[in-house]
């Protein structure tokens, strides 16, 4: 491809204590990609994602970032780069409203067009405008879980992380949030860590399959699809899946 | 009569509510007590003492209570807080804490010595009626000044960015950082917020009282962290309302029952409002999982 990637990630290793969580990851987001990254629990999805916000310090490897490296930056200056972490279990700050924790999202912004953004996002969807004035732990998680990926959207961020946006939701609540997800990329490059395999090889270009902390199948969607090792470990997963889980 | 214990009950409830307000900035975005707190309040006394008695310009003095608060809380936070930042050790910090305390007791005693310091007169004796009510001047402006402040702390919070910082920081310190904040920079505002208003708070009691006090660290500061607790741990709003409760349960009970029973009121709305509502007044489930 010829665009500079935007996040470039090179021979990452993460360890907790003498408990190595990634080894040797090597992975690229280009300007307006969705790339998911898959595999099961433990993989070490969610230490990358941490660690490319960083929440967690690498032991060794390069994250570079719109050309900045990303590993010696504090978390909040990480933020202010343009890129926007919505954690694992959607992070939203129940004691505010939904309106307060559209504006945190902004926190780092200091263009006039908040306003603007806030209208936009109400449009599109209305659930949030309706909701406002609530305090967001009232919301459903669902409702959570977009109204993260919406205070995330209000950062204006280049890369956006999600973090098993779909963990935890009903189908219908699940499709909502696939729906945002595919709006974001019209902003942004957006990170995607999922279990829901195939619906997030449907709305992403590429993928990159994680094992014990290392990067073992990549590819573009299609492709991944198509892989049997992965579609596999994706029944497999079904399988043990827990009754009414998000698959 | 009735009238005039209602006006000390308010006085003195907004001399906690300030107290506790800058225990609770603290306890929300670090989850830990300062136990330097009462004695930068009781500082701020004698500090607002001397300037009377130096006859400084009220501006002048007010400048320079407020950077002396500012300081002390940015001391607070470096020597005592941040050392101890990185290492997951809640014991520490506070320990430092109660050294500081110890610190600012003597330096009060060898400054001033260990008897109370009488304000010359500041302000011109006005008083005011107001049907049954009776207000004098200084009652006036303790009154004014201290709702003042809790309506500006509150504005803080709920209006401006550094507010909402705070806020996020108090509920969830990693989302917080995700969402731009720098933990480091709104940590020590909190600091210099919270000694800012103990010693704006020390010097609204001195003018009440007519005088410096050595021991109001002990006695109002104790008390002001039962309100803290009575109000919802790390909840601003919550040690607004039980400042003024326990300030109306103490001057009742001083009223109406004995002066022995009077200093234990705060300690028994303490204890009945944990039988009945563990997590305070304003405080709700949700914060207590948060907190």
């Amino acid at each position: 491809m010829p665009t500079k990637p935007l996040l470039r990630i090179q021979n990452l290793s993460v360890s907790y204590g003498p408990i190595a969580a990634i080894r040797d990851v090597s992975l690229e987001v280009n300007p307006g990609e969705i790339v998911a990254v898959l595999g099961a629990n433990g993989a070490g999805k969610t230490t990358l994602l941490r660690t490319i916000s960083g929440l967690l310090r690498p032991r060794a490897g390069i994250i570079e970032f719109d050309g900045v490296d990303l590993t010696r930056l504090p978390s909040h200056a990480i933020a202010a780069r343009g890129v926007a972490h919505v954690p694992e279990g959607r992070g939203i700050l129940g004691r505010m409203t939904v309106l307060e924790n559209l504006r945190m999202g902004a926190f780092t912004r200091r263009d006039g067009e908040v306003e603007r953004d806030l209208e936009a996002l109400y449009a599109r969807f209305p659930i949030l405008a309706e909701r406002r004035h609530q305090l967001a732990a009232l919301l459903s998680g669902g409702q959570q879980q977009l109204l993260a990926i919406a205070r995330a959207w209000m950062a204006r961020p280049k890369l956006m992380l999600l973090d098993e946006p779909s963990l935890g939701l009903a189908p219908l609540m699940v499709a909502e949030v696939f729906r945002m997800i595919a709006a974001v990329r019209e902003r942004c490059a957006v990170l995607l860590v999922e279990q829901n395999t195939r619906a997030a090889l449907r709305v992403a270009d590429r993928g990159y399959v994680m094992e014990l902390g290392r990067v073992i199948l990549q590819g573009t969607a299609r492709e991944l699809l198509a892989d049997e090792r992965l579609v596999r470990a994706y029944l497999g997963r079904r399988s043990r899946a827990a009754p009414g889980g998000a698959a | 009569m009735i009238e005039q214990q209602l006006l000390n009950a308010l006085m003195l409830g907004c001399n906690y509510a300030l107290v506790a307000i800058g225990y609770t900035l603290v306890f929300g975005v670090l989850n830990m007590l300062n136990f330097a707190h009462p004695n930068v309040f009781a500082l701020g006394g004698f500090l607002f003492a001397s300037a009377a008695l130096l006859a400084l310009p009220f501006p002048v003095a007010l400048l320079g209570l407020v950077l002396a608060g500012a300081l002390l809380g940015l001391s607070t936070e470096l020597f005592c807080f941040r050392p101890a930042a990185h290492h997951d050790n809640e014991l520490a910090p506070a320990i430092s804490s109660v050294a500081f305390a110890m610190v600012l007791t003597e330096l009060i005693a060898k400054v001033w010595g260990s008897e109370p310091v009488r304000l010359p007169p500041v302000l011109e004796a006005v008083t005011f009626t107001w049907g049954p009510f009776q207000v004098s001047s200084i009652q006036l402006v303790i009154l004014v000044a201290s709702f003042g402040l809790m309506v500006a702390v509150d504005f803080l919070l709920q209006r401006t960015k550094t507010g909402y910082a705070l806020r996020a920081l108090a509920e969830r310190r990693d989302v917080a950082q995700l969402l731009g904040v720098n933990v480091q920079a709104t940590v020590l505002f909190a600091f210099m917020l919270s000694g800012v208003l103990a010693v704006l708070a020390g010097m609204l009691l001195a003018l009440r009282l007519g005088l410096a006090d050595p021991n109001a660290g002990l006695s109002y500061g104790l008390r002001a962290l039962a309100v803290m607790v009575i109000g919802g741990l790390g909840n601003v709003r919550g040690a607004m309302v039980a400042g003024l409760l326990v300030g109306l349960v103490d001057v009742m009970t001083l009223a109406f029952l004995s002066q022995a029973y009077s200093g234990i009121a705060a300690w028994v709305l303490l204890i009945v409002t944990l039988l009945f509502k563990p997590s305070g007044l304003l405080g709700t489930r949700l914060q207590r999982e948060s907190l």
